[in-house]
């Protein structure tokens, strides 16, 4: 059994150690190189790809089924965690873990919970989450992982300022986060628990908020987009909405938001000495029938998000379903509604890895967001320290809830 | 820290009023229907009905029909006629509940689907509900409690209502 040096949160960021896991699939192997947080490499082998692939389809199967999900019947999850996931680790890294670990998927590992695979955290411990262990942050590549790095604004900011100690910051701390957050449950169940959170969300930061569900506006497709649009971008993006994978075209999967009550939103391009050209700012596909949202919802694209949005706030966090999980695409692109805001200029996201009940990821949003604001912790020690306080209450043993929510792109 | 919060399905399951349910809420009943069937079929004679496509689904349907000396046409209609579905789930889920440790079961499953953060299909899979009703002898539900259904006896009341129902 690999035993983890278990971090207990005091260090400074400047001493932080950081290493990175990266696994590559190839025809016969499926094998890991970690690189340590002193710079060191250990080239492992996970095993063999046809063994692998079949037990992750298997794995992936049961994650994608909302009534395993719901009824907390999950023994493919929880062989992965105690057993077979444990390849996926190297002697190095269990033996004395660092304190930030970035992980990049490859191929068929992409969507892989390798921040639940169980570690011996040492003597008379029980076994723990590698997430509890390691503040853990997925990069779907290195190149995606570097653009992420380098347009982080909290990278701006000299390290020695951040707090890793878990007393809470000074009220007169220089940097003020402002926050933007919304959400629309369209098929009017989940209505209370969605503009809840939002505002739970909102009142965490100390700068500039700006909360779209009081339900008196509503959600709409121009309310995501208005956080693109303006200048600063705000450093934390909200967005809380039911989400579908569209499985032949995985640009036009996306969220289910409210239709503009006022009309069709009108564009203005600029084309040349004053005069511009309008255009109605249709959505670029109709809500599918299957999901049963009535008349009152529109569709908001990854597409639409690719072509009309650029954000560089420091977080995105997508709190709806179908939001963090999709198809591997060609290139090794896994494409999910998280990855898109990555791609179009955020540095971090944090979004569910599957379907899971609103009450962990209400739990997960709350601890999460506490750590990174009011104790002012770097995002993947706030993932850690969310991981390690839901351990303790109530979903322990619940690995499909413990699990759900993970962070992607920059730790910082 | 609770994991009660923001669940949908607060209100008990009323199945005398299963008519009043929208068609996506009436396809999550049927979802968790057949989930807590399929999980209690220990003899493990239960198909993965929801996942056949429809010329599957007649063709399973028509044999299990035929063998039960019941009209064999009737699959056909229940599959392709999507203005049945909706009736004929609720016949079959209203007798279902018939049965309290059934009808307790769908329901404790029905409510931890409820919180969840998912956008279930729209479309009531009335036959394929149904293929498990014709199929099933015996229900295992609550396995602490070890409680056994008779489905012989439990479909053969939902068979005659339906059949009466589309007249076959």
């Amino acid at each position: 059994m690999p035993r983890a040096r278990v971090a207990t949160g005091m260090t400074r960021v400047p001493d932080l150690r950081v290493g990175a896991l990266e696994l590559v699939v190839v025809a016969s192997d499926v094998a890991g190189v970690y690189t340590t947080a002193n710079g060191g490499r250990e080239r492992f082998r996970v095993g063999s790809t046809a063994e692998i692939v079949q037990r992750i389809d298997a794995l992936r199967a049961e994650l994608r089924d909302p009534m395993c999900i719901s009824t907390g019947r999950t023994p493919r999850l929880r062989e992965f965690c105690a057993s077979w996931g444990r390849r996926f680790l190297p002697a190095t890294l269990t033996s004395d873990a660092p304190d930030v670990l970035v992980v990049v998927p490859h191929g068929p590992t992409h969507d892989l919970p390798v921040h639940l695979v169980e570690v011996d955290a040492g003597e008379g411990e029980p076994h723990r989450p590698l997430g509890a262990v390691v503040g853990l942050s997925y990069a779907s590549s290195r190149s995606l992982f570097i653009r992420c790095v380098s347009r982080n604004a909290a990278r701006r900011r000299a390290l020695s300022q951040w707090r890793c100690d878990g007393q809470p910051r000074a009220p007169a701390a220089a940097w003020v986060r402002s926050v933007m957050s919304g959400g629309a449950d369209v098929l009017g169940d989940l209505g209370d628990a969605f503009r809840s959170t939002c505002a739970r969300v909102a009142e965490h930061f100390d700068g500039e908020r700006t909360v779209f569900s009081s339900g008196s506006f509503p959600y709409t497709r121009s309310a995501i987009k208005a956080a693109t649009r303006r200048a600063p971008h705000p450093s934390a993006l909200c967005v809380m909405a039911h989400g579908f994978i569209d499985e032949a075209n995985h640009r036009m999967s996306g969220l289910l938001v409210e239709r503009d009550t006022m009309g069709v939103a009108a564009r203005a391009i600029p084309l040349h000495d004053g005069r511009y050209f309008d255009f109605r700012d249709l959505p670029l596909r109709r809500v599918p029938r299957w999901t049963g949202a009535g008349g009152d919802a529109e569709v908001f694209t990854a597409a639409e998000l690719e072509i009309d949005g650029e954000i560089s706030s420091e977080l995105v966090m997508l709190l709806g379903c179908s939001a963090g999980w999709g198809r591997v695409m060609q290139g090794d692109e896994p494409a999910s509604l998280a990855e898109t805001w990555l791609k179009i200029g955020a540095a971090s996201a944090v979004a569910p890895m599957w379907d899971a009940p609103i009450a962990a990821v209400q739990s997960w949003t709350d601890e999460f967001i506490d750590g990174w604001t009011r104790l002012d912790l770097p995002k993947a020690l706030a993932v850690r320290r969310a991981m390690q306080r839901m351990r303790d209450g109530p979903f322990r043993d619940a690995p499909e809830r413990l699990g759900v929510m993970t962070l992607r792109g920059d730790w910082l | 820290m609770t994991e009660s919060s923001g669940t949908r399905a607060t209100a008990p399951l009323a199945w005398d009023r299963l008519d009043e349910m929208s068609d996506r809420a009436l396809a999550a009943l049927i979802d968790c229907t057949i989930f807590v069937l399929r999980q209690g079929d220990e003899a493990g004679a239960a198909p993965a009905a929801a996942q056949m496509p429809p010329s599957a689904l007649i063709h399973a349907l028509e044999q299990s029909l035929g063998e039960r000396g019941l009209d064999p046409t009737a699959a056909t209609r229940v599959v392709r006629e999507a203005e049945l579905s909706r009736p004929v789930a609720i016949l079959l889920l209203e007798e279902i509940s018939t049965e309290p440790a059934l009808a307790a079961e769908i329901e404790r499953v029905w409510r931890e689907r409820g919180g969840m953060l998912f956008v279930g299909t729209a479309t009531v899979l009335a036959a394929a509900l149904l293929l498990l009703v014709v199929k099933l002898r015996k229900v295992k539900v609550n396995r602490a409690e070890g409680v056994e259904i008779d489905f012989d006896k439990l479909s053969n009341g939902a068979l005659g209502a339906v059949f009466k129902f589309i007249g076959a």
